[in-house]
């Protein structure tokens, strides 16, 4: 069942109806209605599928309690928490990233392996709940909320259908109210959740879908195109990305929304970032949220690093000295965002490598550049200064995604290649060609361009389409709405969307 | 330990770990008021602070709090 089928709006119309009509069981109907959805959209067998959760629920419900009775034992609850997130990370690991990192591995140590009985079939969104789930035990075991003795409450957090697929990655401390109070049919909630879910879509079905075209296109035939080209299809990707991706999101915090339940946001407009920095802390917010919290501060906090800190700052200076615990924090958290996303080589290079290199060159020549803005008397608040830096992310967060579109590394490096030595070659008519790209998908790059300007403007500000929308009569609401769904139905490309993040 | 004394303490950190003599906190100054205090230097306070009043601040608190005000509150209740 996917968030774009029949089956899907139909499972949404009776939870919701059941929910509102039975208030007194909205907690179980919920749960009921996750895992039912769960298992319709799971492409692992129902037998299969009831281990794996019952293996994440047992470690996570009982694991907490098992924490708590250490509460005064820092030792014993340090190493209960360590074995919960053991079984948690285990798990993880063996059904989900295996079979890929030990292809990489093999791959870079030259070795022939048969090691296809490593590939399990995907447990749809087992990288998102899992991290839920440590979370909750290690915000038990820091002492930040007890264990929840209700375990409907824990295996909801757990499975919560709109945050099952690809997220956002959810925190029990913001969603335990929310489940445990009864939610009354408000207007507010449904007519807000209808017009985000219509948002999504029009932005997946219409947007999405038709500049991935160009991307397949380009990337499909890599030699028949100049670096232009390349250019041009890899923000025709960052587009596709990132309306697929935040597209995903406004369907599930809009169909979580018509519950009474509010999700956390994942994105913050993240192409108006005017660093690489700021781009990874309003892009995919939840998950940057949650490695932050869980991985990079303990790391950073631990005694080990903050000795190694000290010794640093004695022997380098106060200044280069205390940056050593946090670039070495930022290997490690690299290193595991990259696994998370698959451990493919070419994942490794887009969303672990080479952000990893961008953020520390920026931290390193951060000084260099202040110089050169004064050298240069820039206006560091002017608006060209800042439209500067804002296409200068970009360009470099697609350098991570050429990786990702030419689904290689010796390939995407070629491309980068090709794309530098040859960076004013164009193609236009050729990449139209290719796709068939009609006048209808070259009306849409049109309104989705206009969309993007004017959503710089109200940015730049200090607003946003969606404020601005909110603020203006009913009527212009319903206009925009009826012609985002005529839009779709009438060029919305329905039938063959699959979710970008859901492999993940 | 008042509040008062938490403050110039904290002030004193504040301004060593930034770098920058003129920082006057208040309780509702947030990382957003001081230049520099991001999630990279976010642990760096943390240890400064720890070091000056001389206890360890949980990680559940580490990760939670929202601004100086919050912080001074766990600085006194985990003084006192």
């Amino acid at each position: 069942m996917s968030l774009t089928s029949l089956g899907f709006f139909m499972f949404l119309s009776v939870t919701f109806a059941l929910y509102y009509l039975v208030p007194r069981f909205q907690r179980e109907i919920l749960l009921a209605g996750s895992l039912f959805f769960y298992f319709s959209a799971s492409a692992m067998g129902g037998f299969s599928l009831t281990i794996v959760i019952g293996y994440i629920f047992c470690i996570t419900y009982f694991g907490a309690f098992l924490i708590e009775k250490y509460r005064r034992e820092d030792r014993k609850r340090n190493l209960v928490t360590f074995l919960c997130v053991a079984g948690l990370t285990a798990g993880l690991f063996v059904l989900k990233y295996a079979f890929n990192l030990s292809t990489l591995v093999l791959s870079v140590l030259r070795v022939e392996q048969e090691i296809s009985w490593l590939n399990f079939v995907a447990v749809m969104g087992m990288s998102y709940f899992t991290l839920s789930a440590i979370g909750y035990l290690m915000d038990v075991s820091w002492g930040t909320y007890g264990p929840e003795r209700n375990a409907g409450m824990v295996a909801l957090f757990l499975f919560y259908f709109p945050a099952l697929v690809s997220g956002p990655v959810v925190r029990f401390g913001h969603m335990r109210e929310q489940y445990r109070e009864r939610h009354a049919l408000c207007y507010d909630n449904v007519a807000f959740g209808l017009r985000r879910m219509v948002w999504g879509y029009f932005k997946k079905l219409v947007i999405s879908d038709r500049f991935g075209l160009v991307v397949s296109g380009v990337y499909g035939d890599l030699a028949s195109f100049g670096g232009a080209d390349i250019l041009i299809a890899t923000l025709c990707y960052a587009v596709q990305l990132y309306t697929d991706f935040s597209g995903c999101m406004d369907i599930v915090l809009g169909a979580s929304q018509l519950f009474g339940i509010s999700l956390p946001e994942n994105f913050n407009a993240p192409f108006l970032s005017r660093t690489v920095q700021e781009f990874w802390q309003r892009w995919h917010i939840t998950l940057g949220v949650w490695f932050k919290d869980y991985v990079m501060y303990p790391m950073q906090k631990s005694k080990h690093m903050v000795q190694l800190g000290k010794r640093a700052r004695k022997r380098l200076g106060k200044k280069t000295g205390r940056k050593l615990p946090f670039y070495l924090s930022m290997v490690v958290l690299w290193f595991l965002i990259g696994i998370w996303h698959g451990g493919t080589g070419y994942y490794f290079m887009a969303s672990a490598v080479i952000p990893f290199f961008l953020l520390m060159g920026g931290d390193l020549l951060q000084p260099v550049f202040e110089k050169l803005k004064k050298l240069l008397k820039i206006r560091k608040e002017g608006w060209i200064f800042r439209l500067f830096q804002r296409a200068r992310t970009l360009l470099l967060i697609c350098v991570c995604w050429v990786f990702v579109c030419a689904a290689g590394t010796a390939e995407g490096f070629a491309a980068l290649g090709q794309a530098l030595t040859h960076p004013f070659r164009v193609h236009i008519g050729q990449i139209i060609g290719a796709e068939n790209l009609g006048r209808k998908t070259l009306v849409i790059f049109g309104l989705t361009i206009l969309l993007g300007a004017i959503e710089y403007i109200l940015q730049e500000r200090g607003t946003s389409i969606k404020e601005f929308l909110d603020r203006r009569r009913y009527g212009v609401r319903v206009a925009v709405l009826y012609a985002e769904l005529l839009l779709i139905l009438l060029v919305g490309m329905v039938g063959n969307s699959a979710f970008i993040y859901f492999q993940f | 330990m008042d509040r008062e004394d938490v403050y110039e303490r904290l002030n004193m950190v504040f301004r060593e770990v930034f770098d920058d003599k003129t920082i006057e906190l208040t309780d509702d100054t947030t990382a957003d008021d001081v230049d520099g205090w991001d999630s990279f230097e976010h642990i760096n306070l943390v240890v400064a602070v720890e070091e000056e009043f001389s206890f360890k601040i949980p990680m559940g608190k580490v990760v939670t709090m929202q601004n100086v005000g919050e912080m001074v509150d766990i600085i006194m209740e985990l003084g006192s």
